[in-house]
């Protein structure tokens, strides 16, 4: 099971669209995947992917962490917490998601707000750790899936942390072209950078993404683009006195923007004549740049 | 663990208690998570305002302090004159009751006994009432006693279930020390509780 965590330092950046649409092509490529909403402060995923789970969301992420740190027991079966896609056109692999929760009920507001996350990660004794990698390996043992996709929380807090510190095996990073954003990401970047991982955990791999970017209509138009491409780069290779943060960003990939979204948000799901179709064609190549080569051979190169 | 008594307040089954060399209020229905951690000027407010009264009884667990919480409460509220009446007496009572009654009896073991963990209480109220001949008939009200019964069962489970020993570390993570080993994870619990941050950032 590969972990990949899709993260932004701000909102607004198309973050879980990318993760909801990148969710479909891998499992329309044989691969079955378990997607996490852990924007638990503003849950999203389940509105991009609502034409594929019809059975409403009862309980979730926030219950199950609920649980343990009102109770102290760790919920035995991941079952009740989970839901699975259904007529997704040209589906071959599963698609399950752990939501956020019932974000309509009083309930999981109430739940969210009495979850002592200082408590669970910097008290003495304090089981967050083993907590969420027994999350993690759970979902391997119940799911059994190709990859797990974490939809994480903005920010630095300890929810984002763990999504791009404790979990994954990989982080999709995506930034948008303006100073705050750019200054943010290279804290996080070099952040991730220093993580000490665990025993059988190999060092974080992260693709940057940089969205909200027209697509080039003519040659000056992608020079521009480049030119952005490299300012940013010079930026976070940015020299540092701690050698430990020095960051080494050699590539940086575009999802462009796409008008059509903005009048009616909706997923890029067809492939063909991808040329046509500039966003789809960004996400799989940011979908390429994280999955084994072999797949990405057998199913990608033929498409693009 | 040691469970030490400074101060209760019978009437409602609230006290101050000492565990581990903290101080907190403990108060019904006695859920682990709603420990209160409590200063000593608290203390001395709950004594002089709220008739806390000082007790120094202690306890080695939590289900012998809920006990002794709720002994306490029950004569408090036999003092008063709210006392149950026993099973004859129930049943002297219920006999010739009508519907309203009757009801009135389903009401007080769901919404006042159950929350307040007088389950023996509530369930005989229950168990009492399916005997009667005007409940059987009512399918809406035997039905309604049948999950008071259930109810009562569930609480008693979960009860048992938070109050038992803490579980072990290896019983709660089975998967992640397979994966990770038990000694990194807890490497990993100490590095992150000593440097209190989870991404290590502007260090």
């Amino acid at each position: 099971m590969d972990t990949i965590t899709f993260y932004s330092y701000k909102g607004g950046v198309g973050r879980t669209l990318a993760l909801a649409n990148i969710a479909v092509y891998l499992s329309r490529f044989d691969q079955s995947v378990c997607i996490i909403d852990f924007d638990l402060e503003a849950p999203g995923l389940p509105y991009k992917l609502s034409d594929f789970f019809a059975s409403p969301i009862e309980t979730g992420l926030v219950d199950y962490i609920y649980e343990f740190t009102s109770t102290g027991t760790v919920t035995r079966s991941l079952n009740k917490f989970l839901l699975k896609a259904q007529n997704i056109p040209g589906q071959q692999g599963n698609i399950w998601l752990l939501p956020a929760g019932n974000i309509l009920s009083a309930e999981y507001w109430k739940k969210l707000a009495s979850i002592d996350w200082h408590g669970l990660f910097y008290k003495e004794g304090g089981e967050g750790i083993p907590f969420f990698l027994e999350l993690k390996e759970k979902i391997h043992k119940e799911l059994n899936p190709d990859f797990l996709l974490i939809d994480s929380r903005t920010g630095i807090t300890e929810m984002s942390s763990i999504c791009t510190s404790i979990l994954p095996d990989k982080v999709i990073f995506l930034i948008t072209n303006n100073r705050e954003n750019i200054e943010g990401s290279r804290q996080i970047l070099r952040g991730i950078q220093k993580v000490k991982r665990l025993k059988n955990q190999k060092p974080i791999k992260v693709t940057l993404a940089l969205t909200r970017i027209p697509f080039p209509q003519n040659n000056d138009e992608r020079e521009i683009e480049q030119k952005i491409i490299e300012d940013i780069k010079r930026f976070l290779n940015g020299e540092v006195k701690n050698l430990d943060e020095q960051l080494n960003i050699s590539d940086i990939l575009v999802l462009h923007s796409d008008r059509s979204l903005e009048l009616s948000e909706s997923l890029r799901l067809n492939l063909e004549n991808i040329t046509d179709k500039p966003l789809a064609k960004d996400y799989l190549q940011l979908l390429a740049k994280n999955i084994p080569k072999k797949l990405v051979k057998t199913k990608i190169n033929s498409i693009l | 663990m040691k469970i030490k008594f400074i101060a209760v307040a019978p009437y409602d089954g609230w006290a101050f208690i000492i565990k581990d060399e903290h101080l907190y209020l403990l108060r019904p229905p006695y859920q682990a998570n709603d420990l209160i951690e409590s200063s000593e000027k608290d203390l001395a407010v709950a004594i002089s305002k709220y008739n806390f009264q000082e007790c120094h009884s202690s306890f080695d667990n939590f289900e012998e302090t809920i006990n002794f919480l709720e002994e306490k409460y029950i004569k408090e509220m036999e003092k008063l004159g709210f006392s149950l009446p026993d099973t004859g007496e129930l049943k002297s009572l219920i006999e010739y009751a009508d519907e309203d009654i009757l009801q009135d009896f389903l009401d007080k073991a769901e919404k006042e006994l159950i929350p307040l963990r007088s389950l023996d209480a509530a369930e005989s109220i229950a168990l009492e009432l399916i005997q009667l001949e005007n409940v059987k008939k009512n399918q809406t009200m035997f039905k309604r006693a049948i999950e008071i019964i259930k109810k009562c069962q569930h609480e008693r489970n979960e009860l048992k279930r938070l109050l038992k020993k803490p579980i072990k570390f290896s019983q709660k993570y089975p998967n992640a020390i397979k994966m990770y080993t038990k000694k990194s994870l807890y490497e990993s619990m100490n590095y992150i509780c000593s440097t209190r941050q989870l991404l290590p950032i502007g260090m």
